[in-house]
């Protein structure tokens, strides 16, 4: 491996537009190629994160010697298919959230990283916050006492469109895999995996799911609610809730700028600076993890990845919303 | 009915001497007489709210000439039968929350009010809160577009103790009737009658529910996640989620510190314009309906009362806790 990380980015949409610039820009860490399937964005994104290759295929970039790691930055519907080509072609990937449509595609993925020996992990940015990783510290510090219930929500307001990935159950379309699975790894970090899932939620034209409501039980008396929306807008809330006080998330989820801890000595903030983005973290993550060898985030186990698919499967199914990659 | 509107307190308790301290605070109310089992106890209150009357048993309350309504302010396991007591010897009533312990005894009370023509409201301030109103009224002016979830979770932390009135099954203990009814209620205001009903929670060793989590489905895909439990501490809040906006309620949402508004146009911050302890405007509909000779709250229906009654029944049956009142 080079001194610097050299980064493939696999898609040219707009999340690798806004992952790219923070790759390019975070210390030690470069884009060596772009690869789409159209040539000319791949070559425009390239141009903007300074990469000097660009590859109007994915199998061209996936070949590329000079790459240490690709970013896959498509839509969820084409992850595993993605993940495989580059782990097939012996590269490392960070593979955008949701990890795949399902869990059966998730172990297929996990099994050839394993198989292979190859860095492996979904880009899952939210468990790399630090102000997260500050609340799971302190819960599990005792601080707040035992925690009894976690609350989350993300919503955010997709007007109804067929085409849009959202809605596209061809692509992997609904709230759940797009939104949901922020509120679901939050809540799996405080609680881990329920032994109970109830779901509501509403079914746009397409079948996709365009608001997810769920609740999970646990067999101690734990509990979680979880939800999320294309249909509504919100403060982007998460509540932990112990025996001896709360944390609470104050906006945004998934990128945190402040948390309050609740206990009896009152209430006590603690705030961060958001770069450009927030996924700096990450990166510095998947650059670690490389230069020390480990094939896995301790901080985004694989394992968990695939048991939270598990859950969202189980809710999907509940809501009946089917893609045609769960029939296969 | 005199000038001012005279009441006599059923019980002495301490929900009877905080609201009773209201009344009696209240231009044009008083508090002529105070009932309780123990005598010294009525007395002791009597003395506390301005010298009134008091009784060492609710029978001689009720017989008092003199009251224009009885406010029952007993543990709810005794609600049916006081209210039928009250409404036996011609007194108009409003009942502590939880109204009674199940929808059967809610409606044995709601037909002999109504069959003798007397007021009857369940003492939900909530419903009278002026910021809940304002949410109310600014949800239902689309100002946030439609609406398509609530949340609200309402949780106090209380040591077990198998005869406090929380845990003790004879009295109609849990936490979904005694702040569960709360949450249950903000969701009410908003939502209405859900078409699906799911419950997850956990029992303490009594039998009594110890956290209650339900989730309401809409058939049009509205949804709400409510909460309560025993077990935790929490900032009791909700949430109300629209297309266009949302409204948060900060603090206990039986009387929030303040409700932000937010839409297109940021936030609007308003804030608890009550003083005293928050009942007075329960104290006022009241007053305002016995005047005006409505035997109901348009506020605070006996319909809405009862129905979220047959709900809790169907929750509580779920997670398992009976209520000896239950068999009859």
């Amino acid at each position: 491996m080079a001194d610097s990380i050299r980064w493939g980015i696999l898609g040219a949409g707009g999340i690798a537009a806004t992952v790219g610039p923070e790759i390019a820009a975070a210390e030690g860490n470069d884009v060596a190629a772009v690869g789409a399937r159209d040539l000319d964005r791949a070559a425009a994104l390239a141009d903007r994160v300074g990469a000097p290759r660009s590859y109007g295929s994915y199998a061209e970039l996936a070949a590329d010697p000079d790459v240490d790691v690709v970013y896959i930055a498509t839509t969820h519907g084409q992850h595993h298919e993605h993940a495989l080509l580059c782990l097939q072609a012996g590269k490392p990937i960070l593979v955008e959230k949701a990890f795949t449509l399902n869990a059966r595609q998730a172990r297929e993925v996990i099994a050839e990283a394993r198989a292979r020996q190859l860095f492996c992990m979904e880009g899952m940015w939210m468990r790399l916050n630090p102000l997260i990783i500050k609340a799971q510290e302190i819960a599990a510090s005792g601080r707040i006492g035992d925690v009894i219930s976690v609350h989350a929500d993300l919503s955010h307001l997709f007007p109804y469109d067929p085409n849009h990935r959202l809605y596209d159950l061809a692509a992997g379309g609904g709230s759940l895999l797009d939104l949901g699975v922020y509120p679901a790894t939050f809540a799996w970090l405080f609680l881990g995996r329920p032994d109970v899932v109830q779901t509501v939620g509403a079914l746009a034209p397409t079948g996709a799911d365009a608001s997810a409501a769920m609740q999970w039980g646990y067999a101690d008396g734990r509990f979680a609610q979880v939800s999320c929306s294309a249909q509504g807008t919100n403060p982007l809330t998460g509540l932990v809730a112990g025996t001896a006080g709360w944390i609470s998330i104050g906006q945004r989820v998934h990128r945190a700028p402040y948390i309050t801890v609740h206990d009896d000595a009152g209430d006590e903030e603690f705030r961060q600076t958001i770069t450009a983005t927030g996924f700096d973290h990450e990166i510095n993550e998947v650059a670690r993890c490389l230069r020390a060898g480990e094939l896995e985030s301790p901080r985004a186990p694989l394992d968990e990845t695939l048991a939270i698919l598990e859950v969202l499967d189980q809710a999907r199914a509940q809501l009946g919303v089917r893609y045609a990659a769960d029939a296969s | 009915m005199t000038d001012a509107i005279r009441w006599g307190i059923l019980g002495a308790g301490g929900i009877a001497g905080t609201v009773g301290a209201e009344i009696a605070a209240t231009p044009d109310h008083q508090v002529v007489a105070v009932g309780a089992r123990d005598l010294d106890r009525a007395a002791a209150l009597a003395d506390q709210l301005g010298g009134a009357r008091s009784y060492g048993s609710y029978a001689e309350l009720v017989a008092d000439p003199d009251l224009d309504v009885v406010y029952i302010a007993t543990t709810h396991g005794q609600h049916h039968e006081q209210a039928l007591l009250c409404l036996g010897a011609g007194k108009p009533i409003l009942v502590e929350k939880a109204f009674t312990l199940n929808a059967r005894q809610a409606r044995e009370v709601i037909a002999e009010a109504r069959q003798r023509q007397l007021f009857c409201m369940e003492a939900m301030w909530m419903r009278l809160n002026p910021l809940i109103r304002t949410a109310q009224d600014a949800a239902a002016s689309g100002r946030i577009g439609d609406l398509v979830s609530v949340r609200s979770e309402l949780s106090t932390r209380f040591e077990f103790d198998p005869t406090h009135r929380l845990f003790d099954l004879h009295v109609g203990g849990g936490a979904l009737l005694d702040i569960g009814v709360y949450a249950a209620t903000f969701a009410w205001l908003f939502l209405g009658r859900p078409d699906t009903v799911q419950v997850t929670g956990s029992l303490s060793p009594t039998g009594s529910d110890a956290t209650v989590a339900m989730q309401w489905g809409y058939a049009d895909g509205r949804f709400a996640q409510i909460a309560s439990t025993t077990l935790s501490a929490s900032p009791l809040s909700g949430l109300v989620v629209g297309t266009k906006g949302w409204i948060s309620v900060d603090g206990p949402m039986a009387r929030p510190a303040s409700i932000t508004i937010h839409d297109a146009d940021g936030d609007e911050v308003l804030t608890d314009p009550l003083t005293g302890a928050g009942y007075q405007p329960e104290v006022l509909e009241v007053a305002h309906c016995l005047r005006a000779g409505q035997l109901e709250s348009p506020l605070v229906p006996l319909d809405e009362t009862l129905a979220i009654l047959e709900v809790f029944d169907d929750v509580r049956a779920r997670l398992g806790v009976r209520y000896p009142a239950d068999q009859e």
